[in-house]
Formats: structure tokens, C-alpha cells, sequence
């Protein structure tokens, strides 16, 4: 029975946001082949298309159950349709890689081996270590309320007793996306919130975070690694403060806060660091870019209302940085253009509080 | 401005992990001469940091999300990314064994400027996979109903845990105590917190709340027997006390 719990959760976290992911980077003509950027794609286009659904969902008072049928046979079929254009866009180019280019020297495998650890060493240390959080009493509940009264937002998660609508979390419903695979798996929400999704957040930062070193580095491929040692050590020791992105990350890893500073936020500057590559070439940004960069911003939604702030001014700046580096305004339309889902659940917030 | 150094001084904490990322900056608008990497990874944080400064930029960003939650404004900063970049650059400068010397001592460098995660006081082995206190699943499992719901009290320091277990144990009082400075706590809370428990009032005050349950720490003691007013001794888990009301079963 567990095992088959746990075949689900693969499913659903590993098969799914993969299969979704390789339908968007086929577009994306440099990371085509690139497994781990597969994987971040679909997990942003997945919580992208679930804040689209869910949020009204919520509103209108659908049922958690169907709302999760609606959001789950919709991710298959995504995947399916990923999984089916990758091939398609593949066949004269067949085959996966993580990192591309010729034989690494002795020195390299062993720094790869080093970073491969340490992120394991936070990973099992996250699934054998607990981190009291009193927030969870009421992100953690929520997801629990989904689960088994097949309400959304409309019961109190400290005591009980039904209540209006929670307007202020309903619009960033992280808890129900966890909900979501608690019920389809069969695993109680706060072991899914506790033990699996620290370890798929945990792994999706660190990948994002070895794409973004392996383009800074780029042609010294023998440094990569150590870029990864490197950001795993500002990780570990980033408890200088409890505000930190890096303590949300570690600590509060199933809360919607965490999915936006510690992984919405890094992947944005991944994006954009794609979009101004090719400006500053004089190059056309392939539109899967500026579709994952509008995903991106749905997810900080989907992770704290405050997020829709918090990227809405990181493309806000991105579009300053831009504007005065390339000196063409035009550049900024799909900038703008993709802080729209940020700008309209802000004003959701404002005027539903 | 003032507000704005002394949240900033608040994220900080106390390492230095933030001045190396200043350092790193500086560093990196010497010796970077990509202008896509300085664009994203020098510029964004330098833009970043003067608008957090900036008064006006701070007035506005207040009245939407409060003078609390400022401080989220520097989630924004690139810190992992600019001090691991920049280790690396300085690294890759180097030739043989002034490499790992280098790259030693930057290690350590970063590990004296921070804090280590796992050592944090809110991080302790979790004894079950739900990483909640195993006296509350016990608890739990001893009172939660298969159907329907049950109604209990327990002790302030459980409050938190007992509905991420199970939310069919409803509870007169929960968490908000804990987060909020509460004026008038109910009578109930009080009773129970007290050092001896007079059990009559609890009973009674347990009654007019509709608990089907008390929990309270098995050291507590009692002027009297629950027993006396129609409650029963459930069970000891751990170091607290579970009593049931049974006067409607009587």
C-alpha cells in the first residue's frame, strides 16, 4: 500500500512535471535536450495552470474533489501532449542530457560527486529532521480541511467551525495544490507536506541553481560543479537570520513563502538571464521563454498573495536594468505584458480584502 | 529610511553573510565583463537595494503590504547566486594548488559569515514521518473519531499540532493564542493552564464549551476526582492525561 503511495507521489512529481516540461522546452531551442530545465518547466507551467483553475474554483465554491480530478486528468493530458511534441521536435536530434559536451577529467567527477552529497545530505536531513513552524498550524490544516471535508478556505483551520470565505489565502491556495496529491496518492497532507515536498522543493532550487551556474560559467565547464559546492554552502549556513530565502528553503520548505523566495525568485533570474542573453545578442527570445517567465509569476501567486508584489517588482527592476542596458523600449512589452496575472490578483486582493 | 536600516539590520542577523554579498558585488563590478551577467546579477541587486532605501519607494510599498512584511523586499537579492559566482570567479583566476587554497578558504570564509541551518533551535529529529511531536499522533489516535468529529482541549504548547494530525478534533482554543496577544482568553484556557486544576470548574467549564475531551500535562495537580463529576480517565500518552466526559453516556 505504501508502495503504491509512493508510486503515485512519482508519478505526479516526477512523470507528470517531466512529461508537461519537455512539451515547453522543446521550444526552447538551447535546453531542448536538458532534463533537469524539463523538469522545472513543467512544475512551473503545472502550479502556473493550477493557480489559473484553482483560485476561481475556490471562489465559486467547487468542491476539492473535483476540483482535483479537473486539475489532475488536465496535468496527464498536458503531459501526454509534452511527451508527444518533444518526440515530435526530437527525431532528428534523439536523447537527453544534463550537462552536453565531451569527457570530464578525474578532478571534475569528483567536485560533481561532492555537490551530488551535499544535496543529498539536505535532503535526507530534511526527511529525518523536523522543523517546528507554528504557520504550518494553519497551511498545513488547511490542506487537511481540503482532504477530508472537501471544503476549500471556508472552515476555520485553528478550532473548526465554518466561516465566509478566506479571501486573503484563497488566492495563494499552495496548501490545496499539496492537498491535491495527498488525496490522489492516498498519503496523509502533512506527511506530504512535511516529508515529500521539502525534498522536491529542495531539488528543483538546486536545479535551478545548477542551470544558472552552468550559464554563468559557460565555458568553464570544469568550474560548474563547484558553483553548485559553493551555493550549497550559503545554503546550509543561510540561518543568519530566520527571514532569510535560504531558512525558508531548509525550514519552511511546504509553505507557499518558500516555494516563492526560495524557488520562484531564483528561476525568474534564470529566465531572464535566457531573455537577456539573447537582447543583447540582438536575437528574438523564443515565446516558451516569455510563457514560462507568465508561469513563473502565477506560481508566486500560487506561493503568497505577497509574491505577485515581490515579482511584479523583480520584473519591474528586470525592466529598468533592460531598458537602460539596451536603450529599446520595445524590449519591454512582454515584460509588462507578463506581469499582467501579478497586477490582476493584486487587484483581486485589494479589492476582495 | 531609518525603518528601512532596521529591517534591513534585522535580515542580516547576525552573520555576515550579507556583507560578503556586498563585497561580492563590488567585486563583480570590477572584474565581470559579461554585460548580460552584470545586467542581471549587479545591476537587479544594486537597483533592488536603492529602492529599498528609498524612502518614497518604501512609503508606497508600505500602505499595500504593511510595514511588517518589508523586509521581503530583499528575498530579492541574487545572495546565493553573486557569493557562490563570485567564489568560483575568484577561484578560476588561480593556477594549480593555490586553487584549493583559494577555494578552501572561501569555503570557510562563507561558513564563518552564516549560521548553520540544522542547528537552528526549531529544528529537531522528527520521531514520525508527519514531523509533528509523537505524543500529539498518539493523543490523536487515542480521541480522533472514525466519523464525525470530537471536540477536546489541551495544553497551550500542543495547540499547533493537533489539526495538522486531524482536523475531526475540534478545539475550543487554538493556535491564535498563541499568535495573538490575546485580552480575554476563554475561562476554559485559563482553568486548565492553572498550576492545580480545580476540577469542578473545569468540568464545568469544559461542559459549557461541549468538550468531549481534556488533555492536560499528568503532572498538573488536582483538588479533586473528575471521576466525581462525570468524567473518566482515557489514558496516560506520554506526559499528558487524557480524561473523557461520559455524564450523557451514564
Amino acid at each position: 500500500m505504501l508502495l503504491a503511495k509512493i508510486g503515485i507521489l512519482c508519478v505526479l512529481l516526477l512523470v507528470i512535471p517531466f512529461g508537461i516540461g519537455a512539451g515547453v522546452s522543446a521550444f526552447v531551442e538551447k535546453y531542448k535536450k536538458n532534463i533537469v530545465f524539463c523538469w522545472i518547466a513543467g512544475f512551473l507551467t503545472e502550479w502556473g495552470i493550477f493557480q489559473i483553475i484553482a483560485v476561481p474554483a475556490i471562489i465559486k465554491g467547487m468542491s476539492f474533489s473535483r476540483l482535483t480530478v479537473i486539475y489532475v486528468t488536465g496535468m496527464a493530458l498536458l503531459a501526454l501532449l509534452g511527451s508527444g511534441l518533444w518526440i515530435m521536435k526530437q527525431k532528428k536530434a534523439p536523447g537527453l542530457s544534463v550537462v552536453s559536451g565531451g569527457a570530464m577529467s578525474r578532478t571534475e567527477k569528483i567536485l560533481w560527486v561532492i555537490a551530488g552529497l551535499g544535496i543529498l545530505f539536505q535532503l535526507v536531513m530534511n526527511f529525518v529532521m523536523a522543523f517546528e513552524d507554528g504557520d504550518d498550524a494553519f497551511y498545513v490544516t488547511n490542506s487537511n480541511l481540503a482532504v477530508t471535508y472537501d471544503s476549500m478556505y471556508r472552515l476555520l483551520p485553528y478550532t473548526f467551525g465554518t466561516t465566509v470565505l478566506d479571501y486573503r489565502h484563497c488566492l495563494a491556495p499552495f496548501p490545496i495544490w499539496i492537498a491535491c496529491l495527498a488525496k490522489v496518492s492516498g498519503m496523509h497532507p502533512t506527511i506530504v507536506s512535511h516529508s515529500v515536498i521539502p525534498l522536491v522543493m529542495i531539488s528543483l532550487t538546486y536545479g535551478i541553481y545548477g542551470l544558472i551556474g552552468c550559464r554563468l560559467l559557460e565555458g568553464k565547464r570544469k568550474y560548474r560543479p563547484l558553483f553548485l559546492i559553493f551555493a550549497e554552502l550559503v545554503v546550509l549556513w543561510g540561518n543568519y537570520s530566520v527571514y532569510t530565502a535560504e531558512t525558508f528553503l531548509i525550514s519552511r520548505s511546504r509553505q507557499g513563502k518558500a516555494l516563492l523566495c526560495s524557488l520562484v525568485v531564483p528561476a525568474i533570474f534564470l529566465l531572464i538571464h535566457m531573455i537577456g542573453e539573447k537582447l543583447l545578442a540582438g536575437k528574438k527570445v523564443e515565446k516558451a521563454i516569455w510563457f514560462l517567465v507568465m508561469m513563473a509569476v502565477l506560481t508566486a501567486g500560487l506561493g503568497s498573495t505577497m509574491g505577485n508584489f515581490i515579482v511584479g517588482l523583480q520584473l519591474g527592476v528586470f525592466g529598468i536594468c533592460l531598458f537602460f542596458t539596451t536603450r529599446k523600449w520595445k524590449n519591454l512589452i512582454p515584460v509588462v505584458i507578463c506581469m499582467i496575472p501579478a497586477v490582476v490578483l493584486m487587484l483581486m486582493y485589494v479589492l476582495l480584502r | 529610511m531609518l525603518d528601512s536600516i532596521t529591517r534591513f539590520a534585522g535580515y542580516c542577523g547576525k552573520g555576515m553573510m550579507v556583507a560578503l554579498f556586498l563585497v561580492a558585488l563590488i567585486y563583480l563590478f570590477f572584474q565581470e565583463k559579461n554585460k548580460n551577467h552584470r545586467m542581471i546579477f549587479l545591476y537587479m541587486p544594486v537597483v533592488t537595494l536603492l529602492l529599498y532605501f528609498c524612502p518614497l519607494v518604501s512609503k508606497l510599498v508600505y500602505s499595500f503590504i504593511g510595514e511588517d512584511l518589508y523586509w521581503r523586499f530583499l528575498w530579492l537579492l541574487p545572495i546565493v547566486v553573486v557569493i557562490a559566482y563570485t567564489a568560483v570567479k575568484i577561484i578560476s583566476t588561480l593556477q594549480g594548488k593555490k586553487q584549493i587554497v583559494a577555494g578552501i578558504s572561501l569555503g570557510l570564509i562563507v561558513i564563518l559569515s552564516g549560521s548553520f541551518i540544522y542547528r537552528s533551535e526549531h529544528a529537531f529529529y522528527a520521531g514520525n514521518p508527519y514531523h509533528l511531536p509523537q505524543c500529539v499522533v498518539d493523543i490523536c489516535e487515542e480521541i480522533e473519531p472514525e466519523e464525525g468529529k470530537v471536540r477536546a482541549a489541551f495544553p497551550i504548547e500542543l495547540l499547533p499540532y493537533v489539526r495538522q494530525y486531524s482536523v475531526r478534533i475540534e478545539m475550543p482554543y487554538g493556535r491564535e493564542y498563541i499568535l495573538l496577544d490575546w485580552a480575554r482568553r476563554s475561562e476554559l484556557f485559563y482553568a486548565l493552564d492553572a498550576e492545580t486544576l480545580d476540577v469542578e470548574r473545569v468540568a464545568e467549564l469544559a461542559r459549557q464549551d461541549e468538550c468531549d475531551y481534556l488533555v492536560f500535562w499528568k503532572g498538573k495537580i488536582l483538588n479533586g476526582d473528575f471521576m466525581d463529576y462525570g468524567f473518566e480517565t482515557v489514558d496516560i500518552v506520554g506526559d499528558y492525561m487524557i480524561v473523557r466526559d461520559v455524564m450523557e453516556k451514564k
